[in-house]
């Protein structure tokens, strides 16, 4: 009824300069993870993932994003929330996924938890590496 | 580490006036007995309203307020909201969807949400305190609205 996965990275690197790259598009395309129909209001994000609408709502005072898909026909919903905080040695990435998938979509909860728990984690680990650079 | 809820409950109206006064965040002192002493909408467009709540005093005579976000989505019956201030939570988010049934319309609240360190209570406490106020303020939904639905508002 309910998929749930929570993934952590530890980059070298400061807070503000992890943030920077977290939440610059420029560069999540370098890192190999293009977004199209990139549209951004404030603080507010929207772009396409594959068929899906994204929107990504930024709280630079926390470090925090939360993200979710709109109208998506594979998810009931699903909702991404990323951290950053600073920890020995350099900042915490963290990405909390909550989410149901449709009856009739490709995969259930238990398969999507593997899949996004493997692209979260690459996810981070490419900002990462980004950041540490 | 996080905590979930998942709470429904069977309306016996239709689904534009369950619609209508569920997201109508000024009725919801009304609608959430006896938790929110006060609902203030502070921007509002087409899909999406940001409010500020505040509860009523608890015991120890302490009322919290805070800012929170719903962004609707009409075409699917599905509203999913935030807390924009997010308080003792890391995070706290909303999805709730509102589904035609031949017995009336289905209200579904899950709610997903991560306590703090050094918040004054553990995430298994508020998944209980969550848990519980959601199956009480669904039934508050269901009194209210039917009553409005025998009344003949039909929206």
């Amino acid at each position: 009824m309910a998929g749930h996965v929570d993934v952590r990275v530890v980059a070298r690197a400061p807070l503000d300069q992890v943030w920077a790259v977290a939440t610059d598009p420029a560069a999540w395309a370098r890192a190999g993870h293009p977004v199209a129909d990139l549209e951004r209001r404030g603080d507010r994000l929207r772009f396409r993932v594959g068929g899906d609408l994204v929107e990504r709502v930024e709280d630079a005072r926390h470090r925090t994003v939360a993200s979710r898909r709109l109208g998506s026909d594979q998810f009931v919903y699903c909702h991404l929330w990323f951290g950053h905080q600073a920890v020995a040695g350099g900042t915490e990435l963290r990405c909390v996924a909550d989410f149901e998938m449709a009856p009739g979509a490709v995969a259930g909860d238990a398969e999507m938890e593997a899949v996004l728990a493997r692209t979260l984690r690459g996810n981070l680990e490419a900002t990462a590496r980004l950041a540490e650079r | 580490m996080s905590a979930h809820t998942d709470n429904e409950i069977v309306i016996a109206a239709p689904l534009a006036l369950v619609w209508d006064v569920a997201n109508d965040v000024q009725r919801w002192p009304e609608l959430f007995a006896g938790e929110y002493a006060a609902a203030e909408v502070l921007e509002r467009d087409e899909d999406r309203v940001r409010f500020r709540l505040t509860t009523v005093p608890g015991p120890d005579g302490r009322a919290y307020s805070w800012v929170s976000e719903r962004c609707l989505d009409r075409g699917r019956g599905t509203v999913e909201a935030r807390r924009v201030e997010p308080g003792p939570f890391r995070y706290v988010h909303l999805f709730q969807s509102f589904t035609a049934t031949p017995a009336g319309t289905r209200l579904r609240w899950v709610q997903d949400f991560e306590a703090r360190p050094g918040a004054p209570f553990t995430d298994e406490a508020m998944r209980r305190r969550i848990d519980a106020g959601a199956r009480a303020n669904l039934r508050r939904h269901r009194d209210v609205i039917e009553a409005l639905a025998a009344s003949g508002v039909s929206r």
